[in-house]
């Protein structure tokens, strides 16, 4: 190797032990910014919640390190600035001018070159250049890292809020997302009153889930739709049967049209309560957002003959079986039996050519079970059950001249009104005429601690056109009644925040 | 001439020796013989600056001894005349004829001892200034051309200023150096008093001819010089002026008037000189450093602030340096 060589290599060795130093201290310092922001972005997520907050502050990390090495490649020396850095330790100068003469030949510079190259050999470019860490970069990087590690992993409220925030924001997006697709779906499948009806739910939950703040607030929207679009399912379906009726049991077009549409749309809320519940639980949110909706709706496809017992179970999940006598038959049992001890019957068993029958069932957990059954018969049988206990049965026959209906009750003796204050009962007998006794009707205890059995004749049960109806179905309709005025009116957000808890608390 | 790593070394050791040589007689001054070496290297004059005594004379004589060059003295007062300098015309008898024939003044020697320079009238300091710059007088119509080495070594004192005519910019930067002869430390004086005081005498012997200096001269101007390095020496010249944008902070406070191109060649010259003298072949930047306060000092004009301030051209220059190095090692 000659001495132009020697030179060459000597300055190429140096520039690389002087970029490689260069390129560390710039990391170093660019770390130190990066993750100084960091570690307080991180502090501040502490307090405030900030979901995004270890991503970005990952990301400025990474984005900081890369900075510095772009930086440091950019200020990588040249092999000038090598050469004078090297001089500058010892060598007076001789490699920048033996680099700079390479491309001479004179005789000068040949001895000059033999000097530089004899200064080098004794030259330790790891002695002379050490690989010096700047100690402020360095103390600071090591603060700011133990910083943004500790805000990294230590818990706080702010950090589980936004956890829960941002989770609950992605299931409102899914739920949104899923109403979008069922309201689409709707639109493939009917344009009638009720599929407009049943869209306008959805549209109103899914404004009402994207105005709400809390996991509770998309409960109870979700709650409140379910309500809506099984009140409009079963309208639905009491209009396709009441099309059938009319039509002397044969098949309609229209009807069966009908029905396929609500098939799909039924079809289409389970998918929907599906992906919404997989994304509740996805999203660990199922404490906090109670949603039923899969359950309630197999609820509704169920046999509406199947006995109502309503039975609670202890987790919570309602199990509501419809009940009625969709036959006409006039034979409702409601069966409340929270604790076994009561048990209620109510028959009534009119016989007509023409009946209706309906059921519903709904039961609440804690081991406290609700039933109710309602059934309602025309023709030329009239009658009326009622139950009272623990568990309340209830049912009304139809109304008819020839008809006859008897309704007995065979609750437990050791019912007494004491521990009716533990019983919430959930059907509401409105009697449209004024005869009658309400008193009667509520279910309330004979005073004996037996049950009460009456008939009435049909002089009285002539002008009687008593109606069950839901107590959620008219929770639900105040609800949406009061919802629809707020939306037109210029109440104050925030008293419409009261208002919509008011009927929030009622629904629950 | 082919040179060879031998031939230098050879040149080298005969400037070692002189300086050795110069040495027995001057004590202490170590740097101003250096630095005088060094204008004699790159054919430049010498302003001494000291006060009376501290043997500015007996250095320049011991000088021409030492390099074996001829030598004169020419002490400088207010009726001093031009003529007195560089010679005049007589009228001879030639062939029985009167002529006039050219005189040779006290300029023609090689070394030259201008002696309190600034005691004597401008008009005839003047006379030295194309000596000085060009090697060459002119008398009447005639040109005569000076001896070769030629330098002037001029003295001045910095006291008694009554009666003195200060050297005008333009004569001053005719000077590749200006030296500040120190007065000896104790340990100096008192071998200067065992020297001086006492019936020995020191017997100088000479080294090296005129023929010597210009062969040197000839390779220090081939001496190479990075381009950093140059790019420094050049930095620092433009940093003495406060009117340009590299002009540095002190310069735009305290100077007048920056320093010349010729400043810059000194430094070249003289950084080049003193690398070889001190066997590199190559300048460094240490060589600009240590050349850049007798070059410039003489050349920098301060403005009144610096007066007020009592600032020093040494002062100003140092500030120069660390600006421009920690702009070059940042």
């Amino acid at each position: 190797m000659d001495n132009k060589q020697i030179i060459r290599k000597f300055v190429k060795d140096v520039r690389k032990r002087l970029g490689s130093i260069n390129i560390f201290n710039t990391c170093l310092f660019t770390f130190a910014i990066g993750a100084g922001i960091g570690a307080f972005i991180l502090m501040l997520s502490m307090l405030i919640p900030m979901y995004y907050a270890p991503h970005v502050s990952i990301a400025l990390v990474i984005l900081s390190l890369t900075a510095g090495l772009i930086w440091g490649l950019i200020k990588y020396p040249d092999m000038k600035t090598a050469a004078i850095i090297a001089d500058s330790k010892g060598l007076d100068e001789k490699v920048i001018t033996g680099y700079e003469l390479i491309k001479k030949d004179g005789a000068f510079e040949a001895i000059q070159r033999s000097e530089a190259a004899e200064a080098i050999k004794d030259y330790d470019i790891k002695k002379n250049i050490p690989f010096d860490i700047k100690r402020v970069s360095l103390t600071l990087s090591i603060i700011t890292l133990v910083l943004f590690v500790v805000f990294l992993f230590a818990p706080s409220k702010a950090k589980d809020n936004a956890k829960a925030n941002h989770q609950l924001a992605l299931v409102k997006k899914q739920v949104e997302k899923e109403i979008d697709k069922t309201i689409k779906k709707i639109d493939e499948v009917s344009n009638d009153l009720e599929a407009k009806e049943m869209k306008e739910a959805l549209e109103q939950a899914k404004k009402e889930i994207k105005e709400s703040n809390t996991a509770k607030d998309v409960s109870k929207a979700l709650e409140r739709m379910e309500q809506k679009m099984d009140q409009h399912m079963e309208k639905a379906k009491s209009e396709i049967k009441e099309k059938t009726e009319s039509n002397d049991g044969k098949s309609d077009k229209n009807a069966d049209k009908q029905k396929s549409a609500l098939d799909k749309i039924n079809e289409a809320r389970n998918n929907m309560a599906k992906s919404i519940k997989s994304s509740i639980d996805k999203n660990k949110l199922d404490n906090d957002i109670k949603y039923a909706a899969g359950e309630k709706n197999s609820g509704n496809q169920g046999n509406p003959n199947e006995n109502p017992s309503g039975t609670g179970s202890p987790n919570g999940t309602a199990d509501p079986n419809a009940t009625g006598n969709p036959d006409g038959t006039g034979s409702p049992n409601g069966t409340g039996s929270p604790d076994g001890t009561g048990s209620p019957s109510g028959t009534g068993t009119p016989t007509g050519s023409q009946s209706q029958g309906q059921g519903q069932g709904q039961g609440q957990g804690q081991g406290q079970g609700q039933g109710q059954g309602q059934g309602q018969g025309q023709g030329q049988g009239q009658g009326q059950g009622q139950g009272q206990g623990q568990g309340q049965g209830q049912g009304s026959g139809g109304q008819g001249g020839n008809g006859s209906g008897t309704g007995y009750n065979t609750g437990s003796k050791t019912v007494t009104d004491d521990k009716r204050a533990s019983y919430k009962g959930e059907s509401i007998s409105i009697d449209q005429n004024s005869v009658g006794n309400d008193e009667n009707l509520t279910g309330k205890s004979n005073g004996s601690n037996e049950g009460s059995q009456y008939q009435r004749d049909n002089s009285i049960s002539d002008g009687y056109k008593g109606k069950d109806v839901d107590y959620g179905q008219v929770i639900s309709d105040y609800t949406d009644k009061a919802y629809n005025k707020l939306s037109q009116s210029t109440v104050p957000d925030s008293m419409k925040d009261v208002i919509k808890d008011y009927f929030s608390n009622l629904n629950e | 001439m082919e040179i060879s790593r031998e031939y230098l070394d050879e040149k080298i050791m005969l400037l070692n020796r002189c300086e050795e040589e110069i040495g027995k007689m001057m004590v202490g001054q170590k740097d101003i013989i250096r630095q005088v070496i060094l204008a004699i290297l790159s054919d430049g004059n010498v302003l001494l600056e000291g006060v009376p005594g501290l043997g500015k004379t007996v250095l320049v004589k011991t000088l021409s001894e030492v390099f074996d060059i001829s030598f004169s003295r020419i002490q400088f007062t207010p009726d001093l005349m031009p003529a007195d300098v560089t010679g005049t015309n007589l009228i001879v008898k030639e062939d029985n004829k009167n002529v006039f024939k050219f005189e040779p003044g006290p300029i023609f020697a090689h070394m030259v001892l201008a002696d309190e320079i600034n005691r004597a009238t401008p008009k005839t300091q003047s006379a030295l200034l194309e000596a000085m710059q060009e090697k060459m007088i002119t008398v009447g119509n005639d040109t005569y051309k000076l001896p070769q080495p030629f330098m002037v070594l001029a003295t001045q004192n910095p006291i008694e200023n009554e009666g003195t005519y200060p050297l005008p910019e333009a004569q001053l930067d005719r000077f590749i150096f200006k030296l500040l002869v120190q007065f000896p430390n104790v340990d100096e004086l008192k071998t200067i008093m065992d020297r001086t005081v006492t019936n020995s005498k020191i017997t100088l012997n000479p080294i090296m001819s005129g023929e010597d200096i210009i062969e040197i001269r000839k390779i220090v101007y081939d001496m190479p010089m990075a381009d950093a390095v140059k790019e420094y020496a050049l930095r620092i010249v433009v940093g003495t002026h406060p009117e340009v944008e590299e002009g540095t902070q002190v310069a735009k406070k305290y100077v007048l008037t920056g320093a010349s191109p010729r400043a810059a060649q000194a430094i070249f010259k003289t950084a080049k000189a003193k690398a070889f003298m001190e066997g590199r072949s190559n300048v460094s930047f240490e060589d600009i450093n240590f050349v850049a306060y007798p070059a410039l000092r003489h050349r920098l004009a301060l403005n009144f602030n610096a007066l007020s301030d009592s600032v020093s051209p040494e002062y100003i220059i140092s500030e120069i340096i660390k600006e421009i190095s920690g702009g070059i090692n940042g």
